[in-house]
């Protein structure tokens, strides 16, 4: 290193700390708009490709953005249910693949999504130990859970208990982990997976008891030919086993067993708008696209944005203005040193290249530990996507 | 009642922190093609898909002979059903298992689907409670819905329209010379049912268990039922033993036979006999699958039918 570029760095080192403040405050200024650019735009990339990925979410009437987000990340919310029989009632109408999604549960506060093998199929979701869920009782896990609870096929999961006080309420389900999932990168790796009737297990609709002629006397409230009455002391089985699966049943009417909401998957665009307008028309339940419902939603966050890029940039230029007056500050208190550079024969234009050096040098630096924070940033945050 | 603002709320602190991630969608076709192949683990269903579209394109996952009331598929036999194009199931009762197994519903055809509605028999059933909540049972529509000549027909007539679109190398005209033959078996089995009512004329036949009500009703036999429920080896049901003693009490009204769908109790079928005078007959409904080279389920219920007039016949002979 010679002449001027000697000087400037010399400088520079003399005045180590100033220089690294000035570097500090311009990197600082850059990461803030630089990072929030580039996670909007992952997040919105990522946004839409689940929700384009998905053609119709059906559910019960109400709020439209609860409805896709509890069908594409799993985000709890108190949705009205939809029957059983009228997914069963729109497959036979034959224009699309219906899959079920029961959402109201959660197993070390991971998402329980109970839903069937279809589900699987359409994400894309491969084991990458053991099986899918292939009975009630048994869960296959998304990778992060699997990785952040240490479990592998063959393990046990309990369900978090929903009402801890309530005594009337199911128990925790002790589940049998058949599986884990490969990693997608998507909500599907922080989520558990069951079989929907598991769900019904978990909702007290469906359970596992001894048969009514092996219950013990004491337990047995009344007995009639055709009527037993059991006490509510009678305890239910809180895992499914081999030896007790069979006494597994559901109560009531299996018409009205509960879904949170219905994918839909139409063989063609033409059976996805007959379908979303029949459902819609009937105003029992609510079809919707989620790719419009998350531009709808994507369109509020980014008028919003908008401001935040106004704040970044006023930020940029006021931390640009604050660095010009430390540059002129500073070549006024450099004023002898530049006399006797003239001094010494230096051209008039070195004082000028020696300002300009130290400052292109600061920005340089600044702009390299900005963009490195950036991508340190992108690499070290969670996922909030998958969380969303 | 959650609001919209929530959910826009929440996307905003999350876009204004700009904190999110994610890697592209995964790919929708990861598992490979399903086996080009209709699942089936009842006799009815084997019958009806075999028949249809022939041995090759069809998976029997259960071994020959198993009662699905008692079956409890394995892993190998759900992941068998699961990667074939459709599963052909009965439906209702008659496959507690489906309850508890983890099929794909888009691909799962079920046999009572396809039936009139007008068609099915409901019969009641024990009603209990458990503690506080709501009382329920166990009864509901009689599953043995293929032993109704007419409700097997209107199934083929479904199954041969919509399961060849679900195999490739299939074409509807494919099946329609199979359809056709299966019909005529159809007739057949009707003609015995026919030939059953006549020899029956006007006498109760006593069963028990209610999978012989299509076959009764398609007869034109009236049919009475003592729920013995002997099938778990314990003792029989006291409801049904008295129901059985009252249905037999005047042999002027009965054909003289307790047929049961299910096996026969030999001890109690020896103490019937020599108490009430009714002889006890097997009926195969033909609800498991066969083994290779035995009848077919359709056969079995045919020679059931057959051997129960022929029994009715020699117990009026008497």
């Amino acid at each position: 290193m010679r002449g001027i570029a000697y000087l400037a760095w010399r400088h520079a080192s003399a005045h180590r700390g100033r220089t690294l403040l000035l570097v500090g405050c311009i990197a600082l200024a850059l990461w803030v708009p630089w990072t929030a650019g580039a996670l909007a735009r992952l997040y919105d990339a990522d946004l839409r490709a689940r929700a384009s990925s998905t053609p119709l979410v059906i559910g019960a009437p109400g709020n439209r953005y609860d409805l896709t987000l509890a069908a594409l990340y799993f985000r709890p919310s108190e949705l009205e249910t939809v029957t059983y029989a009228e997914m069963e009632r729109l497959q036979r109408e034959g224009r699309a693949t219906f899959v079920p999604m029961h959402l109201r549960f959660t197993a070390r506060g991971a998402p329980i999504v109970a839903t069937s093998v279809e589900y699987a199929e359409f994400r894309g979701l491969v084991p990458r130990e053991g099986t899918d869920p292939l009975r009630i009782g048994e869960v296959t896990l998304g990778a992060g859970v699997a990785d952040a609870l240490g479990l592998g096929a063959g393990d046990r999961l309990y369900s978090d208990p929903t009402e801890l006080y309530d005594i009337s309420r199911p128990p925790a389900l002790k589940m049998r982990v058949a599986g884990v999932y490969a990693r997608t990168g998507t909500a599907d790796d922080d989520a558990v997976f069951c079989d929907v009737r598991t769900a019904w297990v978990l909702e007290g609709i469906a359970h596992g008891h001894q048969s009514t002629d092996q219950i013990e006397d004491d337990l047995v409230l009344s007995r009639t030919d055709e009527s037993v009455s059991v006490s509510g002391a009678l305890i239910e089985y809180a895992e499914v086993t081999p030896e007790n699966e069979a006494s597994f049943h559901y109560h009531g009417d299996s018409s009205i067993l509960p879904l949170s909401a219905i994918l839909a998957l139409p063989e063609s665009q033409k059976d996805g708008t007959i379908l979303k307008s029949g459902v819609n028309a009937r105003r029992t339940h609510q079809a919707v696209t989620p790719s419009a419902v998350v531009d709808d939603l994507l369109g509020v966050v980014f008028r919003i944005k908008a401001f935040f890029d106004l704040v970044g940039a006023f930020l940029v230029a006021t931390t640009a203005a604050l660095v010009a007056l430390v540059f002129l500050l500073s070549s006024r208190l450099r004023a002898p040193e530049m006399r006797t550079l003239d001094r010494i024969g230096a051209p008039r234009r070195a004082a000028l290249g020696l300002v300009g050096l130290e400052v292109a040098g600061v920005l340089i630096l600044a702009t390299a530990a900005a963009g490195g924070a950036t991508a340190l940033t992108l690499a070290l945050l969670p996922d909030l996507v998958a969380t969303f | 009642m959650p609001r919209p603002i929530h959910s826009i709320l929440a996307a905003l602190a999350v876009a204004s922190l700009a904190a999110c991630g994610g890697d592209a969608q995964p790919e929708r076709s990861a598992r490979g093609p399903r086996s080009n192949v209709v699942a089936v683990a009842s006799g009815p269903t084997q019958l009806v898909a075999e028949a249809l579209l022939g041995a090759d394109l069809v998976r029997t996952v259960a071994p020959a002979g198993t009662r699905m009331a008692d079956w409890r598929p394995d892993d190998e036999a759900i992941r068998q059903m699961v990667d074939a194009r459709r599963v052909l199931v009965v439906g209702g009762e008659f496959e507690p298992w489906l309850q508890r197994t983890s099929l794909p519903p888009s691909r799962t055809v079920t046999l009572t689907d396809l039936v009139p509605v007008d068609r099915k028999i409901e019969v009641g059933a024990i009603e209990h409670t458990h503690g506080g909540g709501e009382s329920h049972s166990h009864g509901g529509i009689v599953p043995t819905v293929w032993t109704d000549p007419v409700q097997l027909r209107a199934a083929i007539e479904a199954l041969a329209e919509s399961l060849p679109a679900s195999l490739d190398g299939v074409e509807r005209t494919n099946v329609q010379a199979p359809r056709a033959a299966l019909l005529g078996r159809i007739d057949a089995y009707e003609a015995s049912l026919r030939e059953l009512g006549a020899t029956a004329s006007g006498r109760t036949v006593i069963a028990t268990d209610h999978g012989l009500e299509y076959v009764a009703r398609a007869a034109e036999v009236e049919l009475e039922v003592a729920l013995l429920e002997l099938d778990g080896g314990g003792p029989p049901n006291d409801q049904g033993v008295r129901d059985l003693e009252r249905l037999a009490k005047d042999p002027s009204s009965h054909a003289g036979v307790l047929v049961w769908p299910g096996a026969i109790d030999a001890a109690f079928a020896e103490r019937v006999q020599e108490q009430l005078g009714l002889v006890s007959v097997h009926f195969d409904l033909g609800g498991e699958v066969d083994g290779p080279g035995s009848s077919d389920a359709l056969e079995r219920l045919t020679a059931s039918v057959d051997a129960l007039r022929e029994a009715i016949q020699e117990s009026r002979s008497r």
